[in-house]
């Protein structure tokens, strides 16, 4: 895997990358996140090199709670052209690795965006259900992080937030086996059947996170 | 070879076992009568930007519905 470098972004942007992980490291203690493996371990992997993180979205924190479990790498995320609209609210989200979505056109412009920053090492995280989704179903996952991950050659890294019961309890999240989409494609050229069934046991593995231990 | 020659031969290359090669003519519709998916378009541009040396952008996406369609995006980009 490529090493974290310093390709993607000027000095200002990896400023104010480093400024939004800096806000990340305040909210530690305010979320005080357990890490754990879908049969109840301690998740005590460090993720490093280019990868995707896909993990449910139940609540607009949960950004924040991906870039607090994850608090030692900058990290990139998809955010939907709605989330983004507005000037200053898009120019924060872009200068805080926000990489900009059109979740009901063919992007092809962010999706290229999403494998350069991913190629140069770093970490990008995806809501793989397509926006929040209240009943937290994860089956309904649509293939765009796979289609990234296979194009950028990286690993997806299942991840499942819990919900919490009250406001002031510690947030689990359960950290799901790496998934290496490249290693399972049964052709040459990855096509339409083998990203389906990549996003099946991805969707799988989220399952497995939710329903563990 | 034609533009559709080489566009036939990618489709082939990229959707091999998972679309049918008959139904691929000038005036097919890419969703409905090739069963191309949103994925399948994304797969079938980068494969044709590395086929023709070219560069798709996003509002070039919404005028291709037909084969045709694609050809002729391509061949203004030539």
């Amino acid at each position: 895997m490529p090493k974290n470098n310093m390709k993607i972004g000027s000095f200002f942007k990896l400023l104010a990358m480093d400024a939004a992980r800096t806000v990340c490291s305040v909210l530690i203690p305010v979320f005080r996140i357990k890490r754990l493996t879908p049969d109840g371990q301690k998740y005590r992997e460090k993720i490093q090199g280019g990868a995707i993180v896909a993990a449910n979205h139940t609540s607009f924190v949960d950004p924040f709670i991906v870039g607090v479990t994850f608090w030692y790498r900058r990290l990139h995320l998809l955010v939907a052209e709605i989330v983004m609209g507005g000037k200053l609210r898009s120019c924060l989200l872009k200068g805080v690795g926000g990489i900009k979505i059109d979740r009901n056109a063919t992007d092809l412009e962010a999706i290229k965006k999403s494998v350069e920053v991913l190629k140069a090492g770093r970490l990008l995280a995806i809501f793989p259900q397509g926006g929040i989704n209240k009943q937290d179903d994860v089956d309904s996952i649509k293939s765009g992080a796979v289609f990234i991950a296979l194009m950028a050659n990286v690993p997806i890294i299942p991840m499942y937030i819990k919900p919490k019961a009250h406001w002031y309890d510690r947030q689990t999240v359960v950290i799901g086996e790496t998934i290496y989409p490249s290693k399972l494609c049964t052709k040459k050229i990855p096509g339409i059947a083998d990203t389906e069934a990549i996003t099946k046991m991805l969707a799988e593995k989220l399952a497995d996170c939710k329903n563990g231990k | 070879m034609s533009t559709f020659d080489r566009l036939l031969a990618v489709f082939n290359a990229v959707f091999e076992n998972e679309i049918d090669p008959d139904t691929i003519t000038p005036d097919a519709h890419i969703f409905e009568d090739i069963g191309i998916n949103s994925i399948g378009m994304l797969y079938m541009a980068v494969a044709l930007e590395e086929e023709f040396g070219i560069k798709f952008t996003n509002e070039d996406f919404p005028a291709m519905k037909t084969v045709k369609d694609v050809v002729n995006c391509i061949e203004g980009k030539l």
